[in-house]
């Protein structure tokens, strides 16, 4: 932490009549904070990019992703490299792996939205509830949490993904069963905070149910950080889902995904590299590029955060 | 401390069982019938409800569970569907492999990620840090798989300075490592940078500056070794999450540990190994807290349990 964002904090304590301590900064500043972090504007295209492919694929892609070239193999029966006709080669089955990959950044997209949009739901349930009631509900709630930390993770959804036959709803489901907890985690602590201050107290003296507490007061405050999260969450479910769909278990053949076209690869992969090259780059430029804007951010709404 | 130790190991206790207890409802729960599997598709229905009364799959859940619980609580997790081998076996010929990788792996975070959080922090907001930030990121951000795809594809089979998966010698165990060790380290460096960044505008940090010590001496003795502490918690949760199997790593390199068994377990819904590895995996994560928990008043005399 440095001095500008000491300064910052000092001046919490210097105003005799500071009604409240205003810990998240408005939408305005946060973007000229944004603004400023060159890597997070990097990221933000990307992020723009990716999310305009997913929406735009039938029209911009060259050709249709299922179909099979006759042309699309070599003599030998082996997948094209890079070449005019097929920028990015073909893939085992003469299939032109550019459809695919642009096809692919709907599949992974839809997923980390899905996954990461549900796990934010169930994460600030099982947070809010619990940091708001306090007492047993929480000391539940933080064994419960303890308990879920304790799975191995990704064997249990691979089991879960692999019994349950893989669709692409079942593969969000697996990852949102997995990520909830750490999302929960952070909701609970920010309410057991919020939840001391004057505000809420005031509303429960005035006899405000709690369901508009909850939601009138108490939301408001988890907004940034629910959007700092869900984005830097979006990274975590599109890796995840490469790992799942990569070790052949995460959305099934023939629809088109990044993991799944590097685990149908990997046999040729000494041969033809790129098609693992390809995928796995944007596999790497997606996460990358959301976790720049996330941390960026993060850092932008909270500046007490910066660097963490 | 000793209460705290008490009540921590108990606390650990009960995660276990739950883990156990949700982990059995989940497999069992699940529409695959492990007497089939066994039986094999061919299989009579007379054999196949033989098979399950034999394996006790004919009484309910709760029964099972009951059981289960009475041979684990005797360290007996069963016997594998497949392999007609004990579990026990089979685990533990698994982890002297995912040991030495677990090993490998945190040696390779704290390689990467020390040296460039101290260079980050010290070096603050200039090219040299955001360009270890920006790198941190990119550990962060790149799928283990690819990464240790490429390792294999440049240093082992172009190049020829690595065998080419397996398991065996400490060549062996150097790629899967570092394509462990990359994103971890990106972490590391994170925090490590901002762990400096507290640390360098502490008093004693001041102090030390003052009595005349030289700048090396002050990074090392006073602000390193401070700043180690959230990285020590860190070393603690991966000795946990390495040892329950990193099954992407294994699966890309052939190497014989844990994750690989626990993945060819799932593919045949081999079920009392699946539950073995969860429940080696779910201890392994409750003890690598736990020694992240106890080191942490051994590094810093402030932090005191109750």
């Amino acid at each position: 932490m440095g001095s500008i964002e000491r300064s910052e904090n000092a001046a919490v304590i210097v105003p005799v009549a500071a009604p409240s301590r205003r810990r998240t900064s408005s939408p305005a500043t946060v973007w000229d904070r944004v603004k400023r972090n060159r890597a997070a504007l990097c990221g933000l295209v990307v992020v723009a990019v990716v999310i305009g492919v997913a929406l735009l694929a039938p029209w911009i892609t060259p050709y249709d992703p299922a179909r099979q070239f006759t042309d699309g193999l070599s003599q030998e029966g082996r997948p094209l490299p890079p070449s005019s006709r097929f920028w990015l080669g073909t893939d085992l089955l003469g299939r032109d792996l550019l459809s695919r990959l642009l096809y692919g950044a709907r599949i992974s997209l839809l997923i980390g939205l899905l996954a990461n949009g549900a796990a934010l739901t169930i994460g600030t349930f099982f947070g809010a509830v619990a940091g708001y009631f306090r007492g047993w509900v929480s000391t539940a709630f933080m064994r419960l949490t303890d308990m879920m930390m304790a799975f191995p993770a990704l064997i249990l959804a691979i089991a879960l993904a692999a019994i349950l036959r893989p669709s692409m709803w079942i593969v969000a489901l697996v990852i949102a069963m997995v990520n909830w907890v750490w999302i929960a985690r952070i909701i609970y602590s920010q309410v057991l905070s919020v939840g001391q201050r004057e505000f809420i107290e005031a509303a429960r003296a005035l006899g405000v149910p709690t369901y508009r507490i909850f939601w009138k007061h108490l939301f408001p405050h988890l907004l940034p950080i629910l959007l700092v999260w869900g984005t830097l969450g979006i990274s975590t479910t599109v890796m995840f889902e490469a790992s799942l769909s990569f070790l052949g278990v995460g959305v099934r053949p023939p629809t088109p995904s990044w993991g799944g076209t590097i685990n149908e690869s990997q046999s040729y992969f000494l041969e033809a590299p790129w098609l693992v090259a390809f995928p796995g780059a944007a596999i790497l430029l997606t996460s990358l590029a959301f976790n720049l804007v996330g941390d960026a951010l993060r850092d932008a709404i909270d500046p007490q955060l910066r660097g963490r | 401390m000793g209460g705290y130790l008490i009540r921590r190991l108990a606390q650990s206790v009960v995660i276990l069982l739950g883990v156990t207890v949700i982990t059995f409802a989940l497999l069992y729960a699940l529409p695959a019938d492990p007497a089939r599997m066994i039986a094999g598709r061919s299989a009579t229905a007379d054999t196949v409800a033989r098979i399950r009364s034999e394996l006790g799959l004919d009484q309910s859940l709760p029964v099972q569970y009951a059981r289960y619980l009475g041979r684990l609580l005797r360290g007996n997790l069963g016997r594998s569907y497949a392999q007609k081998i004990e579990v026990t076996d089979l685990l533990r010929s698994r982890l002297a492999a995912t040991f030495w990788l677990m090993l490998g792996g945190i040696a390779f975070e704290l390689l990467i990620g020390l040296p460039a959080g101290m260079l980050s922090a010290l070096r603050r907001r200039s090219a040299v840090d955001s360009s270890v930030m920006l790198g941190a990121f990119l550990g962060v951000s790149a799928p283990q798989f690819v990464v240790g795809l490429f390792l294999l594809y440049w240093l082992a089979y172009r190049w020829g300075l690595f065998p080419l998966g397996g398991y065996g010698t400490p060549a062996h165990v150097i790629l899967p490592a570092f394509a462990l060790g990359i994103a971890g380290g990106g972490w590391y460096a994170r925090v490590m940078r901002s762990a400096m960044l507290d640390v360098i505008n502490q008093d004693y940090v001041r102090t030390a500056r003052a009595k005349g010590l030289s700048e090396p001496r002050v990074i090392l003795r006073h602000a390193v070794r401070n700043a180690l502490l959230p990285v020590v918690s860190m070393v603690g949760l991966d000795i946990g999450t390495f040892m329950g199997g990193v099954v992407v790593v294994e699966s890309v390199f052939s190497w014989p540990g844990i994750g690989q068994l626990a993945w060819q377990a799932i593919q045949i819904v081999d079920i009392p190994v699946i539950m073995g590895v969860v429940v080696v995996s779910a201890l392994a994560i409750v003890t690598g807290n736990l020694l992240a928990d106890l080191a942490y008043p051994w590094l810093d005399p402030k932090i005191r349990y109750g």
